[in-house]
Formats: structure tokens, C-alpha cells, sequence
């Protein structure tokens, strides 16, 4: 009977154990484990790869900041490489790409400058890479930040303003792609900064904490949350020594800081002292950070430091609260230089230096992954690999299906030589649906608590208030959707919008008339319904239709329901880039013929949105997305950007378009034609003006477009310029006999010179690429008239003769916009 | 007895289990809490990541002086009284265990660049400059002599590291380059060994400059870019590297 009872004691004892062994290997945030074997969803399929040297030069390179294109996976890596015989050093960067494994330098003097390490890289969701280093630009330290496109172009590089005298810096990307930076000194405050895509830096030196802090290289970090919000982490003053500190950013100027290594100091017996907060966002709305600590180490390294390596998680909703604070690694050696990535299947990745297992003492690569309180046993993936991997010498991102680092090493050259190197993380998993944010508010002192004047939102900002104040939008007042009543009120700009509520922007927005005749016409849009009338008036005004009844099994024709067989609004489905197109062109009226030129890859002049599209673009009110994107391959010669016509257009969008639109002048509703405007062309016509091209040319005096036009046109393989150019109204003054004069511009340093001229109608201005690489002439949305030249490869020409009286402004479209960049001006005089 | 041994067993389960199921119900309920002061160990934290270095040993006593010790420095002062960082390459330089040590707190310094620490009061012409070395990782360290506003020289060896470049450099460090005077091949010495102690030497003679780690010499060359002004140590600055026992000789001119 003893036995029995000690088996059934034993028993018991051991259902606790399994219960609370199952438990611990429950993560994020199990219990306090003690050392049972991990239970970790393995992500790794197989090790790293050979170290491939990326540098290979005589120079003494340090190993710099590696940044993963989420679009192909090509990596860029920028570096400083220092020519100690000239007493200069360089920034460089190379990329791989497209094929991992296989690396193409491409390497790029960033600056001209004296210039240090300290070089951090972001990738954003379009596969440009922004780059941020210290430098000296005229004296004094400051940081420079370069921002390369997909296609390799350098389309920004300039002294960040109002960063004199900085040395430190941390960049990333907000889910709107652009940079924000968190930048600091020894001594000195730490600064958040925010560039804006037009070039406007709409934060600039923003104190993030009163503390003076005392910063070693890298001791700043910076993350934005797939939900906008930033947040900044950085090593500061604590009770003992110094703590890591996070703050979010909770409204313009306004920061909540929050010790956040604090506990683990209480009680320990060793001083505490932190470094190198490696912060980076999650994909569910989340933060992760790890960095360096040598508090609490029982085993301190007997000739030097010993530091091991923490993590702490941020959740949406309850912050760090909770979250404990996770030692990965505790070793007897210096746990250093931690870096932190999170991949598309929210599993953490860190990579450190440790100097336990060290033949010559010069500290080892390690790395682990895991999530909550799991990481998986510390492996060092290069073993043999000799010489210094330090803070500027090492750096990690991830991209679909693999991590990637980067890491200096005097192995194989005494004074250097980068080298990457990648691993793959196997499959990746849809990405979650990201959890509603339900921290603080991104903008508390603003009205919507989630558009702010400056960040993600601001493109916005203006818009939204402008409609909200004309009565013609509003925002949430509840919880949901707000995610909790800090957010009160919210507006929700990245949320898709709704065929309700555009019914109803668009009715107040271009004032349709309140026309209720023969409504109701849809079934699922019965009177007394939050939208009937909206939707009701934009039926009559032609700028909405429905779907047929019985297409879908919910949507059937015929009694009980819909005796009258009414077609189906389908009021709370969303709403497409180019359905809004349509609507808001037939809305506000735009009805001039199309120029039949393509203006994006994916709306070719056959589409059912082309026109409306064009006529939109040709206002400036939308704009499209450079090519080079997954899908969106940049084809020669035009290069043409992207529309995405099919993709859902945001609440903030829609603001945006119909509150620009609403600034137009009013459109006209006298056009004769609404066909496509194709007519009365001879196969003799040519895409230069010519004898051909009459008088009777114009829009209005145009026939209805006929079959005869049609095929008259598709005979001519000149058509689509054939038909820019009879799509506009050509002077009757103007005869095809007149010679035009000639002016010349160059194309050189990526500039037009001269940048502006001004000519008579009927002259033809010749653009000449005097560079040493290949440019477009295309002029902006809102012209007078459309002209594109294409490619223009090295040495050749582009001409186009203007004839309609007007400012035209053109650019560049592979290294500039629409008055910025590489652009110029032509005005034209009767 | 009997019936109460048969209820003890029954018992004692049913009480386990309730606790178990106390156990669960209260993690459930109440969600992780981190007790303040707590530190939750990954259950990996505590894997191995190899055998620690040895602690270094005392380092070996300099031989018998051949000629006037101009300075002498064995840190067994705990201090840096009569040592000063060279501004334009400060480092972090502290003494610890009786040794001199670069990146004594590393994580200040994590950074390539030199850090050159000089004796005060001291100028080298013609003599012998001498310390034992106590090198961890591959990057350059060495000593530097006849150095001035005007620039100095300085000695860079690297560690054994199975490449082909040059493991000790003679350089001229001026305000505005560092040029390489003399490089020695890797076939002539192969760098130093990380984790021991070994004696560098420089001795100047006018224009010739000779160079040994452990009476070996491995560079001997001639230069008149400097003829006099202050000696001392240097390190990259990362490479937490030691030194113990410094002297300066002095065979001819100097104070």
C-alpha cells in the first residue's frame, strides 16, 4: 500500500509538473521557466550560409547596417570605408539583387564628406532603401540621410536639417513608407525628426526626452508599428547606473516615456548598467526590443564586462505591462551588439557577439530566435571567424523567408572586409491581421485622435478637417470602432470606405442635386436606410449604378424580397481605386475627351476607368505608384507608374481626392462628346504637326466618333500620339505650313538647362541628353497637354512642338516629380 | 487504519488535482504577472556558449635595463596619474588588476578608431621604448614615439590571422593622413598571438627604427619625419587589449 501511495503521490505530482511544463512552453509570456527543454515553433530550415565578402578591397571596412527588400529580398548594405592614406572616409552601399546568395556590388560613393559608421538602413514596402549616417558636411557633424529607389536610383541625399552637430541616428519606416529618425549625441537630448515624401521635413528636432543622456554610439533606436505609431528606445540615466528607456509617440511634440529595464535591477547584486536597445516593430501592432545588460549577471567575465542579452515585447493595448523581461542569453563572456528583427511570422531573430568561446578573444557571432519568454539554444553560425564584430560592424534584417546579416571581420584582410551572409526561415505564413491599436492615441491634442498634422496622416490631415468642417465626412465617436475611448474621436483614414459612405461623401462633397426620382432603385438600399438618399441622388446623377439581382446566391430576384427585381447596391462593399475614378469624374463633372494617352501601366487606354482616370490625373487630383513594386515591373521605354485600379481605396484617400477636387475650378458641362475621342484622322497623320493636321482639329468641332475613326486610327501606328495631339484644341491660327522655330535644352546633371523658358506657340523645344545616364521629358498632371518622350538613352533627343498657349511643367520620371527634382518649366505665348 | 489508508492515496489525488486545476484556473484568469524584480530566463538563457577564457596571468618582468630609464610604469598605482589620452584619439583607457587596459568598459568606445595613451613629462629621441602586451582579437595595437603637434609614428601589429597581409606596419600619423613608411611580410613575422603576454620594442637611433616582439626583430627601417617627442601605447579602440611593465630608455639626447 505504500508503494501504491507513492505511486499515486508521484503521479499526482507529476500531473502538476506536466501542467505546469506544458504551461511554461506556452508563449509570449509564459511564467518564469526554469530549465526544461524548449518547446519552439522551429522557423529554421537550414544554417547560415558561407560568408560571402562584399567589400573586397584594400581598404579598412567596417562592417555597416544591411537592409532586406521585402519585395524581392535583394539586400542592400552600406558601409565606412575608411582611406586612412587620405584621411577620408566613405560611405558605400551594394546590393544583391535580385539573386539572394548572389552578390553584385554596386557600389555608391554616398557622400563626399569626411563621414563615420554609424549607418543605419530602412527598407519600406516599395523596396526603396533610406539610409542614414553621420557625416561632416561642413565642419561640424550632422547626419545625412540618402534614400535609393527600387531601381537603384539615388533620388534623395541630403544633410538632414537641423541636425548639426549630431552624430547618432536610427531610421525607420512608417507603414506610409516614409523615414522617421530618431537622432541624439553624447550629453545631449535625443531628437525625433519626420520627413515627408515631397521632401518636407514636417518634424524637425522634436525633443523626445528632457533627460540629458549620456549615449554610446547606437545607444538610440527607433520603430514605427504597422498601425503608424513611433516609438523610440534609447539607453538613459536610471536608479543604478543607466536603464533602457521607450517612449511612444503620442502626439506632436508629446512622448510617453517608460523605464523599462527598471525591475530587473531591484534586488540584483551587480550594478546596473544597459546598452544598445535594438527596437523593432512586430506585424500584429506590437514592439519588440532586446539589448545589452550586465546587471544581475552572477558570473561576471573575469577580465572584462560580462553582459547577457534581454528582451521585453510591447503588446497593443497594454503596453509593456506584463510583458516579462526575458534573459535570451547568460553567459560568462560580453554579450554584446544585439540585433533584432521580427519576420512575417512574428517569430524574433537576434544576432549578438559574445567573447566566451574565443580562441584569440575577439568576440563571436551568436544568434537565437524565438518569441515571449521561448528562444532556441544559441548557436554561432560561423565558427573560425576571427577578428572584431562590433556595434558598427554588424547588422541583421529579415526578409520573406530569410535573415539576412552583415558583419565585419579581419579574418581574411587585417585591415577588413564586409561580409553577408543569409539564412532561410522557411515559408511565410499570410501575415496576421494586424490587432486594433489600443494604446495611446497618435495624436491626442488633435481632433480626429488618429490624424495628425504631421506623420503617416498629414497627407490627410488638411483634407479630413476641411470636409469634416463642410459637413460632408465624419469620424467615429464610438468604441468600436475606435479602439478604446482615448481615440474618441476617430476617423480611421487607412480603413477601407465603404459604397455607403462614398455615396455619401460624394453627394455632399460635389453637391448632387437631391433628386429621389423612381428611387428606391436597389433592393438592399431600402428608404429609411443610413445611406438612401445619398445613394438615391447619385444614382440620378449617373455616377453610381448596381449589380444585377441573381448573380449571387444572396442576392436574389423576385418575391418576397424583391418582387420588382431591383438590382443590388451592395452598400458595405468596398470601394476600388478606379470605381472612385469613375465616380468622382462623372460626379464633378469632367467630361472633356481623353487624351488616349496611358498614363499607368495597368489602365491601358481600353480600360473601363481609363478615361475617368485620365481626366483626374490630368487635374492633379490622383497620382499613381512607381513602378518596380512586386507585380509591377518597370517596362521600358516609359516606365510607367502603376494605378492599381483594383485595389480598395482608403478613407483618407477618398477625403483626400474629393477635398482636391472640391478646389477645382467648375467643370463645364458643355462638351459635345463624350465617345472616345478618336476622329476624322488620315493614315497620313503623323505624330509631329504637320500639313495634315487642319484647322477643323478641335474638340469641339469634332464629329461623334464613328466606326470609321476607329479603324481609320488603329491603321495609323502612330495613333496614340496622333490622337494626344488631336485630343487638344489646335488653334485654328496655327497652319500646318508654319516652321516653328527651335529652342534647345540640355539634359545634364540630372537637371533641364535651362530649367525654364519661354516661347512662342508654334515652337519646338529640343531636349538633348548631354548626361551620363538616361532621363524622360513628361510633363505633369494638369497640363494643357500630355507630351512624354520616354526613354531618352545618353546623346539622343526628344522634341515636341508646343502649340497650345500655357504653363507646362515636365520632369524627369527617374529622378524627379512634378516640381521637384529634375524639372523644369516651358510657358508658352499666344 | 485500513480505511484510512486506502483514503489517504484517494485523497492525496483529489486534493492534486484541484490544485492542478487551481493552478490553471489562476494562470488563466490572471494573465502573466512578472513579480517586480524578476527576471524570466529563457529556458536556453543558460546553455553554454563555450569555455571561458583563462583569467591572464601577472605579466613577465622586462629584462635588466642596458641604458638611463627615462620612465617606468607597472600600474601597480591603480591609477593613470602620469599617463594622459592624446585628444585626437582619446580611447578609454583604465587600470585594472595592475594592467593598463583599453575598452576597460568597452561599451563606451565600441568604435575602430585609435586610442593612443602617452606618458606626461617624458620625450623620446634616441632610445628604447618597451611593454609587455596582452593583445585579444586581431585588430591593430602598438606603441607610438617621437610624437608632437606636428605628428608621430606608430607601430601597428595585428594578430595571427590566417590571411596575407602585412601583421606590423611602421606609420606616420599626421593631422591630415596615415601613411605606411614600412610593412613587414607575413612571411617575415606571422602577428602576434592573442591571449599571451609578449614584449614590444622600439628602438631609435637617429633615423633607423627597429622594431621586435620577444627579441625578435621584425622591422628595421630608416625616417626623418621626427626626430623627438612623446611616446606611449595605443589600441583600436575595441579591442580590450592589455598592457603592464612600459619603459623608456634613453640613449642619447632628451630630458
Amino acid at each position: 500500500m505504500k508503494n501504491r501511495f507513492n505511486l499515486v503521490m508521484l503521479a499526482g505530482l507529476s500531473l502538476i509538473l506536466i501542467v505546469a511544463a506544458s504551461d511554461m512552453s506556452i508563449a509570449p509570456g509564459g511564467p518564469p521557466s526554469a530549465k526544461a527543454a524548449a518547446s519552439i515553433s522551429a522557423p529554421v530550415e537550414t544554417p547560415f550560409s558561407a560568408p560571402i565578402d562584399v567589400t573586397n578591397s584594400p581598404l579598412y571596412d567596417n562592417g555597416g547596417a544591411i537592409g532586406a527588400s521585402p519585395l524581392d529580398g535583394s539586400v542592400t548594405i552600406a558601409w565606412e570605408q575608411r582611406d586612412q592614406e587620405n584621411n577620408r572616409n566613405l560611405i558605400n552601399a551594394a546590393t544583391n539583387s535580385p539573386f539572394r546568395g548572389d552578390f553584385f556590388p554596386q557600389n555608391l560613393d554616398l557622400t563626399t564628406y569626411k563621414a563615420s559608421g554609424n549607418v543605419k538602413i530602412a527598407h519600406d514596402a516599395l523596396g526603396r532603401r533610406h539610409i542614414a549616417f553621420y557625416t561632416y558636411s561642413s565642419g561640424d557633424a550632422a547626419i545625412q540621410y540618402v534614400r535609393i529607389e527600387a531601381n537603384g536610383q539615388i533620388s534623395v541625399n541630403e544633410v538632414i536639417p537641423g541636425s548639426g552637430g549630431l552624430k547618432l541616428a536610427s531610421v525607420a519606416v512608417g507603414p506610409d513608407n516614409t523615414p522617421h529618425f530618431l537622432l541624439g549625441k553624447d550629453n545631449s537630448k535625443i531628437r525625433y525628426f519626420h520627413r515627408q515624401d515631397n521632401g518636407n521635413w514636417d518634424v524637425v528636432n522634436e525633443v523626445v526626452t528632457p533627460d540629458v543622456v549620456n549615449q554610446g554610439q547606437g545607444d538610440v533606436s527607433i520603430a514605427v508599428n504597422t498601425n503608424g505609431l513611433v516609438m523610440a528606445a534609447w539607453k538613459g540615466p536610471g536608479p543604478a547606473s543607466n536603464d533602457i528607456f521607450a517612449a511612444t509617440r503620442t502626439g506632436s511634440g508629446s512622448w510617453a516615456k517608460e523605464d523599462i529595464s527598471f525591475e530587473c535591477c531591484q534586488g540584483c547584486p551587480t550594478a546596473s548598467r544597459t546598452y544598445l536597445p535594438s527596437l523593432t516593430a512586430d506585424r500584429t501592432g506590437g514592439f519588440r526590443v532586446s539589448w545589452s545588460d550586465e546587471k544581475c549577471d552572477p558570473r561576471p567575465y573575469p577580465d572584462s564586462v560580462s553582459n547577457d542579452i534581454y528582451y521585453r515585447e510591447w503588446v497593443p493595448g497594454t503596453g509593456w505591462n506584463n510583458q516579462p523581461l526575458v534573459r535570451v542569453v547568460n553567459s560568462f563572456g560580453h554579450s554584446y551588439q544585439n540585433n533584432l528583427v521580427v519576420d512575417d511570422n512574428n517569430v524574433s531573430h537576434i544576432i549578438w557577439t559574445d567573447t566566451t568561446d574565443s580562441p584569440n578573444g575577439s568576440p563571436q557571432i551568436w544568434y537565437s530566435y524565438g518569441s515571449g519568454t521561448n528562444f532556441s539554444p544559441p548557436e554561432k553560425p560561423f565558427t573560425g571567424w576571427a577578428g572584431g564584430a562590433y556595434l558598427k560592424d554588424m547588422g541583421m534584417d529579415v526578409s520573406p523567408g530569410y535573415v539576412d546579416i552583415v558583419f565585419g571581420s579581419n579574418r581574411d584582410d587585417s585591415q577588413k572586409e564586409n561580409y553577408y551572409a543569409y539564412k532561410s526561415i522557411g515559408p511565410v505564413a499570410p501575415p496576421p491581421t494586424p490587432t486594433p491599436i489600443a494604446g495611446p492615441p497618435p495624436c491626442a491634442n488633435e481632433y480626429f485622435k488618429d490624424v495628425c498634422r504631421d506623420g503617416g496622416t498629414a497627407p490627410f490631415y488638411t483634407a479630413i478637417l476641411n470636409l469634416v468642417n463642410a459637413n460632408i465626412i465624419s469620424g467615429y465617436n464610438t468604441v468600436p470602432p475606435c479602439p478604446n475611448s482615448s481615440w474618441v474621436p476617430c476617423y480611421l483614414p487607412f480603413n477601407p470606405v465603404t459604397r455607403g459612405q462614398v455615396a455619401k461623401i460624394i453627394a455632399l462633397g460635389a453637391n448632387l442635386p437631391a433628386n429621389l426620382q423612381g428611387a428606391p432603385h436597389f433592393v438592399d438600399v431600402p428608404p429609411g436606410s443610413t445611406f438612401y438618399n445619398y445613394v438615391e441622388y447619385n444614382f440620378n446623377a449617373g455616377t453610381i449604378s448596381g449589380y444585377p439581382c441573381g448573380t449571387q446566391p444572396n442576392e436574389p430576384c423576385g418575391p418576397p424580397n424583391n418582387p420588382n427585381n431591383l438590382p443590388y447596391f451592395r452598400p458595405g462593399a468596398n470601394v476600388t481605386r478606379g470605381q472612385l475614378s469613375k465616380i468622382l469624374s462623372i460626379a464633378f463633372g469632367y467630361n472633356e475627351p481623353a487624351t488616349n494617352r496611358q498614363s499607368f501601366q495597368d489602365v491601358p487606354v481600353t480600360s473601363t476607368f481609363y478615361s475617368y482616370i485620365d481626366r483626374l490625373v490630368r487635374r492633379g487630383i490622383i497620382g499613381g505608384y512607381p513602378c518596380g513594386g512586386p507585380g509591377e515591373p518597370c517596362l521600358p521605354p516609359a516606365n510607367l507608374p502603376y494605378f492599381r485600379p483594383g485595389n480598395n481605396i482608403t478613407r483618407g484617400q477618398v477625403a483626400k481626392v474629393v477635398y482636391i477636387a472640391r478646389q477645382q475650378p467648375v467643370a463645364t458641362a458643355t462638351s459635345t462628346s463624350t465617345a472616345t475621342p478618336v476622329p476624322t484622322l488620315t493614315a497620313t497623320s503623323t505624330p509631329v504637326i504637320s500639313a495634315t493636321v487642319t484647322p477643323e482639329m478641335t474638340a469641339t468641332t469634332l464629329p461623334t466618333s464613328t466606326s470609321t475613326a476607329v479603324e481609320t486610327s488603329t491603321a495609323v501606328a502612330t495613333v496614340t500620339t496622333v490622337a494626344t495631339l488631336t485630343a487638344t484644341a489646335v488653334p485654328p491660327t496655327v497652319t500646318a505650313t508654319a516652321t516653328p522655330a527651335v529652342v534647345n535644352v540640355s539634359l545634364i546633371n540630372t537637371t533641364f538647362d535651362p530649367m525654364s523658358i519661354t516661347v512662342a506657340a508654334g515652337t519646338t523645344v529640343l531636349w538633348t541628353n548631354n548626361d551620363t545616364r538616361a532621363h524622360t521629358v513628361t510633363s505633369d498632371p494638369g497640363d494643357p497637354v500630355s507630351f512624354d518622350s520616354g526613354n531618352i538613352p545618353v546623346g539622343q533627343t526628344f522634341q515636341y512642338t508646343f502649340t497650345v498657349p500655357g504653363t507646362y511643367g515636365y520632369h524627369c520620371q527617374y529622378h524627379g516629380g512634378p516640381g521637384t527634382g529634375m524639372y523644369g518649366t516651358v510657358t508658352v505665348t499666344p | 487504519m485500513i480505511f484510512s489508508k486506502k483514503l489517504i492515496p484517494v485523497a492525496a489525488l483529489f486534493l492534486l488535482l484541484i490544485a492542478a486545476v487551481l493552478v490553471m484556473g489562476a494562470q488563466q484568469s490572471q494573465g502573466v504577472t512578472v513579480p517586480p524584480g524578476a527576471i524570466v530566463d529563457s529556458p536556453n538563457a543558460n546553455a553554454s556558449l563555450g569555455s571561458p577564457r583563462p583569467t591572464p596571468q601577472a605579466a613577465p618582468a622586462l629584462p635588466q635595463s642596458s641604458a638611463p630609464v627615462a620612465f617606468t610604469e607597472d600600474f601597480s598605482g591603480g591609477n593613470l596619474d602620469r599617463w594622459q589620452s592624446l585628444s585626437s584619439a582619446p580611447g578609454s583607457w583604465a587600470v585594472a588588476s595592475g594592467r593598463l587596459q583599453q575598452g576597460g568598459d568597452i561599451n563606451q568606445e565600441p568604435s575602430n578608431e585609435a586610442a593612443v595613451l602617452i606618458a606626461r613629462d617624458v620625450q623620446l629621441s634616441d632610445g628604447m621604448l618597451e611593454a609587455q602586451l596582452y593583445p585579444s582579437g586581431g585588430e591593430a595595437v602598438g606603441l607610438v614615439f617621437r610624437g608632437s603637434d606636428a605628428g608621430y609614428y606608430r607601430l601597428s601589429l595585428f594578430g595571427n590571422l590566417p590571411n596575407q597581409s602585412s601583421k606590423a606596419l611602421l606609420e606616420k600619423v599626421t593631422a591630415n593622413k596615415i601613411q605606411n613608411l614600412a610593412q613587414v611580410p607575413v612571411t617575415t613575422w606571422p602577428g602576434y598571438t592573442s591571449g599571451k603576454w609578449q614584449r614590444i620594442t622600439v628602438k631609435v637611433a637617429g633615423s633607423r627604427i627597429t622594431a621586435s616582439v620577444d627579441d625578435t626583430t621584425i622591422l628595421d627601417v630608416t625616417d626623418t619625419a621626427f626626430t623627438t617627442g612623446w611616446a606611449g601605447v595605443w589600441s583600436t579602440a575595441d579591442m580590450s587589449a592589455k598592457f603592464d611593465n612600459v619603459r623608456i630608455q634613453k640613449t642619447a639626447q632628451g630630458r
